[in-house]
């Protein structure tokens, strides 16, 4: 673990997605305001400040989920491999395809196991019964799922317990083969051992993927993260390596939150 | 919160170890014979209540059928009935003096009365289907358009305008149908018959589609947005989001209007009798002839028959036989929406 994190510290990191000058808006309300950040390929950055500081919100903004609110504005560019997500005839579903995501509240569709994870694929095209049968085999074991449901791909997906159904949620997501992976507070409903379960499960995707993480449980973004951003108030206050933000911040606001002293 | 903590902790440290006072609620009074843990009879009264109520519901439901039936089944017995009327050419094709083959007739003022009750169901059948076969589509393709598509400014005029529809009085539809409906009908697809089985169907799908459209819209509307989220978030299209997660998630409540509307198409009575042409006609396929319902037929000619006669016997068979498949028709329904429930709640 610590050594993979001073590879990081010491490689020069290629930037995945680079966010230029963003602003949101939900009506009148600046959710977010200029915000600029870059997002290292394969590492795991973590979201974290006080509730209502817009991390969902920067985090919609990375997938374009956002553009499903009619209140919603954005303004300023986000780039993914060099290419503005945001640009002219840019098809927010290709974008989606490429930058998954994970919900806060595990949402599988009242489907079976099977057809839960197969959906992504079904939906972009694919027929082949093999390929599908495959990937869902993949993309189950990925998500650390597959033992518990290998002998019950064809029954419901609710009959799962949460922590089950959020790592099923996961290998959804996995299934399209996505870059990115966003997700939103993804363990907060979950018990401790379901929790770490995906804890360990996001250090190992990060081998693989580029994970951005709101989380509202500094032990949490300390032990999966390798970058931490802290948000307040809509801004983006700091940026930096986890292991330094979380012994030596730069800025008091960072400090005071971290410490607990509000938030 | 805190006095429930520090109740807790009454029983396991007296309040000697604390500085603070403790207030020391007092038992629960104990009645000689009732246990504390007794429904407070306010509760019993009013679960009572609303079980009579649900009751006295079903057992009305059980009178008129009853109410109904009686004034149908002394046909079995009677002497006058059957010095007019065979049971058996209530239900099968006979062949009567002047015909060259075994028919099915309803003329009931004919000389012979001819009784049979199979050409009624035909029209029943031939203009409830129709109607379904066009409004099922309608129905749930407003509702699905409504409810996911539609700008919100549309929505909110055309949700109420279709619901105002359904508060249309029958009749008054049944005169569009008459005297509209029938003409343009008939200018356009060059009908024999100015008033037909596709003429009432239409008439009557004016008014299921704003039931279907009512219920499948509700249904779709409560299909949780966290679901249209995720199917967006793995790269749906909208239509896909539509046609994949929504329709089969709200698939239950939409069968459940369909239902509704089947049960409203089959007993709606004034529409198909002014606009089907109300000839009793034998005929399976031929969707342009004119038809004759069983409900048009017991709402004419109740009126007119003395009471307890062949043919007032007969009318009331016919209301039998509509509650039955009315009844029966529900129940699959019904059994049908559960399983489709079933399948989308949690279960192996
Ligand atoms: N759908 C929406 N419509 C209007 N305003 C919204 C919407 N979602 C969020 N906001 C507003 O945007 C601001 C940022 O909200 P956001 O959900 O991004 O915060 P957050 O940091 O994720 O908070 P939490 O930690 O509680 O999840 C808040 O002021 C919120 O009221
Ligand atoms: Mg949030």
């Amino acid at each position: 673990m610590s050594e993979s994190k001073e590879a990081v510290a010491e490689t020069p990191v290629n930037v995945k997605m680079e966010t230029q000058g963003v602003n949101v808006f939900y009506g009148d309300n600046h959710a977010i305001r200029n915000v600029d950040l870059d997002i290292a390929d394969r590492s795991v950055t973590a979201l974290i400040g006080p509730s209502g500081c817009g991390k969902s919100t920067y985090l919609r903004a990375l997938n374009r989920m956002n553009d499903t609110i009619d209140s919603c504005r954005f303004e300023g560019r986000i780039l993914l491999d060099g290419e503005d997500i945001y640009g002219r005839g840019v098809d927010p579903v290709e974008v989606r395809r490429r930058v998954g995501m994970v919900f806060q509240k595990s949402n599988p569709f009242p489907k079976s196991i099977f057809d839960n994870v197969a959906f992504g694929l079904r939906i972009g095209g694919e027929k082949d019964k093999d390929v599908i049968a495959e990937r869902v085999e993949e993309s189950l074991k990925g998500a650390a799922l597959w033992d518990e449901v290998k002998d019950r791909l064809q029954s419901s997906a609710l009959g799962l317990s949460g922590g089950q159904q959020q790592r099923l949620c996961i290998a959804r997501c996995l299934a399209v083969w996505p870059e990115v992976i966003l997700m939103d507070e993804p363990a907060s409903a979950l018990d401790p051992i379901a929790t770490a379960k995906i804890e360990e499960l996001i250090r190992e995707l990060r081998e693989q993927y580029t994970i951005v993480i709101v989380t509202h449980s500094m032990q949490q973004a300390a032990r999966v993260s390798d970058s931490t951003a802290f948000f307040y108030m809509g801004e983006l206050i700091e940026h930096g390596k986890t292991d330094m933000m979380f012994t030596r911040p730069t800025k008091k606001r960072t400090e005071e939150y971290i410490s607990g002293r509000f938030g | 919160m805190t006095e429930q903590v520090l109740d807790a902790g009454e029983h396991h440290a007296p309040a000697a170890n604390s500085g603070r006072r403790i207030t020391v609620r007092p038992h629960r009074a104990r009645s000689g014979l009732a246990s504390s843990f007794k429904t407070p009879l306010w509760h019993r009264v009013a679960e009572r209540t609303i079980a009579v109520l649900a009751l006295a519901a079903i057992a009305a439901i059980a009178l008129i059928f009853i109410f109904i039936a009686r004034e149908a089944v002394p046909m079995f017995w009677e002497v006058e009935f059957a010095e007019e009327v065979e049971i058996r050419d209530l239900f099968f094709a006979k062949e009567w003096n002047g015909y060259d083959e075994p028919v099915f007739i309803w003329q009931p003022v004919g000389e012979p009365a001819k009784f049979n009750v199979v050409p009624l169901f035909v029209g029943s059948l031939k203009v409830t289907l129709l109607a379904m076969l066009m409004s099922v589509p309608l129905g749930i393709g407003c509702a699905m358009f409504i409810a996911l598509y539609a700008p919100r400014a549309v929505r909110e005029v055309v949700k109420p305008v279709i619901e105002l529809l359904a508060g249309i009085p029958s009749v008054v539809l049944g005169f569009f149908a008459l005297m509209v409906l029938a003409s343009w009908a008939q200018a356009t697809f060059g009908f024999h018959f100015r008033l037909n089985a596709v003429v009432a169907a239409i008439g009557l799908a004016l008014t299921i589609v704003p039931v279907i459209f009512t219920i499948a819209e509700d249904a779709i509307q409560s299909v949780p947005q966290t679901l249209n989220e995720a199917a967006l978030a793995l790269g749906a299209r909208k239509y896909q989001v539509a046609l994949r997660v929504v329709l089969p998630a709200a698939l239950p409540g939409i069968a459940a209007g369909v239902v509704l509307g089947f049960g409203r198409a089959i007993g709606e009575t004034m529409i198909v009798l002014m606009a089907s042409g109300n000839a009793a006609i034998m005929e399976l396929f031929d969707f342009t002839t004119s038809v004759r319902t069983v409900t048009a037929t017991i709402a004419a000619e109740l009126g007119e028959v003395a009471q307890g006669d062949a043919h007032w016997r007969v009318l009331f068979l016919l209301g039998v036989m509509l509650f039955a498949v009315t009844f029966v028709l529900n129940i699959v329904g019904d059994l049908a929406i559960q399983r489709l429930q079933k399948k989308l709640t949690a279960e192996s």
